[in-house]
């Protein structure tokens, strides 16, 4: 711990900070492309130029660490010249398509052109072009508005791990490529994105689906494996357009794997069974929820023994209501990949685990047992509860007499269910899931539900008789 | 405030005031200029600045809008609804074009702001229908420029 002067303000800092860091704790900006924090440091935007006293030169503040007694200045008339001039530099190449770029709106380039470049263009000369080619399902890549930060290839080296984009030639004429011009291999392709200050690379799945003023953002936790990444939803008009990764050291740093951030169109999908519905006459036809609920409350009374088997990406608070509202009904969890949590193992050095289920390790907490041990024989009535994106095990409706499906559905699985009552997937509902490391995250809703799906808590209080929770 | 204006002895007789009304009358009818025109034969001339009807300009047939959705953003009415695509010959256009027209206020924000100088609006003011009608694409690329 320590002290720099930064622009005439004694400002502290934690042992290893470099000027950005410090500066960005007192909450100011300093400009810079190259520079992100969990990217080892290159300096070689020359974007976050600032003046230290008793230097020669003006000094990168990223690649720099703070030194007891510092005087920094990024506001001296010498500072902002030379700033201006590295933004000229690097407009020098850039096309003017804003209009029709994805990164408008959230680009660094258009932030700092407009904070600290003059606004007018000196020069006339032909900007370079480039021919790109393809970077595979995840990522498209737009060289002509490179600018050369090389954030993509310190991304793929250090947390992807694998060592496939490298820069061709120099100077000028650099071209960030695949190595062999293949396409990517790596999990996290879909991070270059957000790596990337500019609009060079973006992703394929939101490439003109929205400009990114129309976004509405809210937190919330990736329901995609057991890491439990925290993440930020983009949405507007209750339709949800991309997953971003939020910083959280203690689980995700600052990434999240493409399994992730592109799992959310399930929520979204066609098929899924957006209205209650029973079944008549051999297939399923949607009812009135006061129907459906009736006949949900019938079976429950009418059954003498009830199995409760939920998918592992119901929330917490879900689980204690089942436990709660069907005081009779043995408790069971499912999870695609594993069986129980002490099956589940990291898949590579950084996020992805094999259990492919948010909350298996809180719904074993509250009692519910590990799927191998249903045996559907000896129930009644199944009640299988599904959070969203784990799909229900093959047949499961067949296999015992009645089966009454609570939560998130496709129109294809329910064949076989007696009733359907749809609920909200995870992203149009607020609760809390327990990752792999015990770590309880709470998240909050950030779209209504879609269609005619009820919250459970609204489902098991409104058409559940009140017998049926004393009955325990 | 009621003021009381005093009548003289001729203007009680009120015969001359009916002259002297039917002289203005009389001048006016025989010496003055028509103000109505032969509508739809004869028009007016408007301003070139006047906001009509909407098109998309066209280049070499190509429409210029690439769906920047500056338009759309810009809309104080929220009239304007557009989806992007990407097609062969353009890396972003518009698939579906849109203007409520009867949520249009005809304030010219969009043509103000739109970068490629795609969607203008012409000098064409009559616009009344027999349906609600909502342009379309199609509709919008038919060139009118202004009358």
């Amino acid at each position: 711990m320590g002290t720099i002067t930064f622009n005439g303000k004694e400002i502290p800092f934690d042992e290893g900070d470099n000027i950005i860091e410090a500066a960005k704790k007192a909450g100011t900006e300093i400009p810079h492309y190259c520079y992100h924090p969990g990217l080892s440091i290159v300096a070689q935007c020359r974007m976050c130029l600032v003046e230290i006293e008793g230097a020669r030169k003006l000094a990168t503040a990223c690649s720099t660490p703070c030194n007891n007694g510092m005087v920094v200045s990024s506001e001296s008339p010498t500072v902002k010249e030379a700033v201006s001039g590295v933004q000229e530099f690097l407009l020098l190449n850039h096309p003017l398509d804003c209009p029709i770029c994805d990164q408008a709106g959230e680009c660094s380039l258009q932030e700092y052109s407009l904070k600290h470049a003059a606004s007018d263009c000196r020069t006339d000369l032909n900007r370079r072009t480039y021919i790109d080619i393809d970077m595979g399902p995840s990522i498209k890549k737009n060289m002509n508005r490179c600018i050369h930060c090389t954030r993509c290839i310190r991304y793929c080296n250090e947390v992807g791990d694998i060592y496939e984009m490298v820069a061709l030639q120099r100077g000028n004429n650099t071209e960030i490529v695949t190595v062999d011009d293949k396409p990517l291999m790596t999990a996290y392709s879909g991070g270059l994105a957000d790596v990337c200050p500019v609009g060079s690379l973006t992703t394929k799945d939101f490439r003109f689906s929205k400009r990114v003023w129309y976004l509405r953002r809210n937190d919330s936790i990736c329901d995609g494996c057991s890491k439990g990444c925290n993440i930020t939803v983009s949405h507007e008009k209750n339709l949800v357009f991309r997953l971003e990764p939020r910083e959280n050291q203690e689980i995700n740093k600052w990434w999240m794997c493409d399994e992730g951030r592109y799992g959310f169109h399930f929520a979204q999908s066609p098929s899924r069974v957006l209205a209650p519905a029973v079944k008549g006459g051999g297939s399923m036809e949607s009812a009135q929820w006061s129907e459906a609920g009736a006949r949900f409350n019938d079976l429950v009374v009418g059954a003498q023994s009830i199995a409760v088997v939920a998918s592992a990406d119901i929330t917490n608070e879900e689980a204690d209501l089942l436990k709660s509202s069907l005081p009779k009904a043995e408790l069971y969890s499912y999870s695609p990949s594993v069986d129980s949590s002490s099956e589940d193992k990291a898949l590579d050095h950084l996020i992805r685990r094999k259990d492919k289920s948010p909350n298996l390790k809180g719904l074993e907490g509250r009692g519910y047992s590990a799927f191998s041990k249903f045996n559907p024989s000896k129930f009644n009535l199944v009640v299988y509860a599904s959070g969203g994106k784990v799909r229900p095990p093959y047949g499961i409706a067949k296999l015992s007499e009645t089966t009454v499906g609570l939560g998130v559905f496709l129109k294809e699985e329910v064949d076989g269910f007696d009733v359907i009552l749809p609920g909200p997937s995870w992203l149009e509902k607020e609760g809390s899931f327990t990752n792999y490391d015990e770590i309880n995250q709470h998240f909050g809703q950030a779209i209504r539900p879609i269609g005619l799906a009820k919250p459970m808590s609204v489902v098991l209080s409104k058409y559940l008789a009140d017998s049926v929770w004393q009955a325990g | 405030m009621l003021i009381k204006r005093e009548t003289g002895f001729l203007q009680r007789f009120y015969l001359l005031e009916v002259m002297k009304g039917l002289f203005i009358t009389t001048k006016n009818w025989l010496f003055s200029k028509n103000i109505t025109i032969q509508y739809p034969e004869q028009r007016r001339k408007y301003s070139p600045l006047f906001r009509g009807q909407h098109y998309i300009k066209t280049t070499n047939g190509v429409e210029n809008c690439t769906a920047c959705m500056l338009c759309p953003t810009v809309c104080p009415a929220d009239c304007i609804h557009i989806e992007a695509g990407e097609r062969a010959d353009k890396e972003k256009f518009p698939v579906r074009f849109e203007i409520d027209i009867l949520r249009c206020c005809f304030c010219g924000y969009c043509e103000e702001a739109c970068p490629k100088d795609a969607i203008k609006l012409s000098g064409i003011y009559e616009m009344a229908d027999y349906e609600r009608r909502v342009y379309d694409k199609n509709f919008l690329l038919i060139q009118r420029g202004s009358k």
